[in-house]
């Protein structure tokens, strides 16, 4: 029974992400594009939470259906053009060829999800791992935090470089005259 | 669930990522196409880990949105510089490297 329910969560959030990004690409309005989006994210998020993965779960909402949709918005209504492009209608060959390469690429993804067999389904709760005397759960909080900060310390500092680098490019970006 | 389902949910997105940055013509439109190709990776990345049972693919996407945050900033920003240049957001118009 809980199978069933999982499953059917599943298949609902499959529906709710692909329903609404393959609207993203249709949809002529940007702003309608943006939140269609920020709809294909929360059920990335589900999906996340279904892979224990809590931890991202709350990051996306947070920060990618928050913070990254938010600046998009804020990025569309600054501009003004929350009309459609009058250009978008002629595309040409370009759309059929566009739909053609998709298709061949879907083929070869296809080809290997079935050619490489899955083990199986994975079992729901993950092996235990003991950090400073106490069990510690695969997905928690405090898993992923022990990797991020002894495996993985020097690229965590490193990000913050980077994050520091793209904030001045953007400050330089942003001015009057280049 | 197994895996695989999760990994087809991934490449679908993936595909209709890239259907939008092929067939829209708006720089916004395509930079969101771009994000959500970045979400199917992170998705790949998650169910990976679960199968492996092994922390380093959540930690990866960890990364991979900090990276996306810091993208995001620089690409909204060349947009918006672009629209103070040719007042568009029509990528056809911005053809001076083209030929």
């Amino acid at each position: 029974m809980a199978g069933i329910s999982v499953t059917l969560i599943c298949g609902g959030a499959a529906f709710v992400i692909m329903d609404p990004s393959l609207m993203v690409v249709v949809i002529c309005h940007p702003v309608h594009s943006a939140l269609y989006l920020v709809l294909a994210f929360l059920g990335v998020a589900v999906l996340f939470l279904q892979l224990q993965a809590p931890f991202l779960a709350a990051v996306q909402v947070i920060v990618y259906a928050g913070a990254i949709m938010v600046l998009f918005l804020f990025v569309i209504m600054l501009l003004g053009e929350d009309k459609p492009l009058p250009g978008e209608s002629r595309l040409g060959l370009q759309l059929p060829l566009a739909v053609v390469f998709s298709l061949v690429l879907a083929a070869q993804i296809g080809y290997l999800l079935i050619r490489q067999p899955s083990r199986g389904a994975s079992v729901a709760a993950g092996p235990v791992t003991v950090i400073g005397g106490e069990e510690v759960a695969f997905g928690s909080v405090k898993a992923l935090g022990n990797t991020l900060f002894t495996q993985y310390l020097f690229v965590f500092e490193a990000t913050s470089v980077v994050l520091l680098i793209a904030m001045i490019g953007v400050v330089v970006l942003a001015k009057k005259r280049l | 669930m197994p895996t695989t389902y999760y990994l087809a949910i991934s490449a679908v997105l993936f595909i209709i990522g890239v259907l939008g940055v092929l067939v829209r013509r708006n720089a916004i439109i395509i930079f969101m196409c771009i994000e959500m190709m970045f979400n199917a990776a992170n998705l790949a990345f998650v169910a990976a880990a679960r199968d492996l049972k092994q922390m380093n693919g959540q930690v990866f996407v960890f990364f991979v949105m900090v990276v996306a945050a810091a993208e995001v900033a620089v690409g909204l920003a060349i947009i918006v510089a672009l629209f103070r240049n040719r007042e568009s957001v029509d990528v056809d118009e911005v053809n001076l490297l083209k030929y």
